[in-house]
């Protein structure tokens, strides 16, 4: 830059670094120290009931299990049980192949943290196409063995007394969450996409 | 976004006290120009307030991750702006980025500022720059260098020059008789 140029971006340097003083006086930066130590005590509370909740809800689904396999010692509950196993698992192998390389600290460059970001919301839509194609494989697999096996060889659950209301709900209520999620997240993929190329980051 | 990837969470050796004494003194430090930084990015002055606070937040969840690899205003203004490409990504775009309260006040390149509302006209027209420009700009704004703020942005040296000119240029058009004057 020539020397005019330097004066005058140094006088808007300066004009702009005076807004701050010019607007908000001396700031009460003790109130946000407080702030900022009611947001961590929240966020530990916050975590430990997310992992209660996880570990809530795969001890409930073990002790079902569980309690199918002792309760009614028949092929069909084993493989009600080992259906569930499988279920526990698929779900679980593509939680942790979906979240690879995904943590990035907010320390990053735009460019990486971009980057992330795009990943992460491409990963929530692989999410949710995968958790509706698993429940609509799952129903499907449910409703040939309800209407092609005798009654005999229907799997008794503790939710078998529901009919098949319990299922359908399930389901329903797992399609729907897959839709909104979807959406949602290709919302933030296009609003990401349009800030990285009007960054000319790529 | 929402939470889970940006979560830097509190790792390694660094014990709490030490977090906060070095977040107070980055925030001492750097505090106004990420409120500055936060109302170019807002949309509105409330808007601006809760988004410096995310920044703040951002801040202290990052700072056990910072090793020292880059210079603590790098660091701090890193996250200031991811912060606010968060908050950008979160909310619908518009065809005008200008804060409408402001708006009112700042005149449009042909008009004269007077001194009262100067320091809003620069914000407005900090406000109307596109998106990459707008980085540069703050953050050139703030006194980084060249290599400084590529940096902060992950682009090099050269790319930086070339924005920047494009951006003083717009800057130059947007605020008219004013550019230079404050």
């Amino acid at each position: 830059m020539t020397a005019p140029l330097d004066r005058e971006w140094a006088r808007l340097s300066r004009t702009w670094r005076g807004l701050e003083a010019r607007e908000a006086g001396e700031a009460d930066y003790g109130a946000l120290m407080t702030w900022v130590r009611q947001w961590r005590a929240r966020h530990r509370r916050r975590l430990l009931w997310i992992t209660a909740a996880e570990v809530g809800i795969t001890l409930l689904m073990a002790g079902a299990v569980l309690w199918v396999l002792l309760r009614w010692r028949e092929p069909v509950s084993i493989a009600f049980a080992a259906a569930a196993v499988v279920h526990a698992m698929i779900v679980w192998a593509f939680t942790l192949w979906n979240r690879r390389g995904l943590w990035r600290p907010l320390g990053e460059t735009t460019r990486d943290y971009l980057s992330t970001a795009l990943l992460w919301s491409r990963r929530q839509m692989q999410a949710a196409g995968f958790t509706a194609v698993l429940v609509s494989v799952e129903m499907v697999v449910v409703l040939l063995w309800a209407g092609l096996a005798s009654p005999a060889a229907r799997p008794v659950t503790p939710w078998s007394g529901f009919g098949w209301v319990g299922p359908a709900a399930i389901t329903v209520v797992a399609l729907g969450w897959a839709l909104w999620y979807r959406n949602r997240a290709r919302v933030r993929l296009t609003a990401l996409e349009r800030l990285r190329r009007s960054l000319e980051l790529e | 976004m929402d939470g889970g990837w940006e979560e830097g969470g509190h790792r390694g050796t660094v014990g709490q006290p030490e977090i906060e004494a070095h977040f107070d003194r980055i925030i001492r430090g750097h505090g106004d120009a990420l409120r500055r930084l936060a109302r170019a990015y807002a949309r509105d002055t409330a808007d601006a307030d809760d988004l410096f606070q995310e920044i703040c937040l951002g801040l202290w969840r990052a700072l056990p991750t910072f090793r020292g690899e880059c210079s603590e205003r790098t660091f701090t203004f890193r996250i200031g702006h991811n912060r606010g490409l968060t908050y950008r990504a979160r909310r619908r775009p518009e065809p005008d980025e200008i804060d409408e309260s402001v708006a009112d006040q700042a005149p449009g390149p042909e008009t004269v500022l007077g001194a009262s509302i100067r320091h809003d006209g620069l914000l407005a027209a900090v406000r109307r720059l596109p998106e990459s420009q707008r980085q540069v700009v703050l953050l050139s704004l703030e006194g980084l260098g060249n290599s400084e703020i590529g940096e902060v942005l992950g682009v090099t040296e050269n790319g930086v020059a070339i924005r920047l000119t494009r951006a003083r240029k717009a800057l130059r058009e947007l605020l008219g008789p004013d550019w230079g004057t404050g």
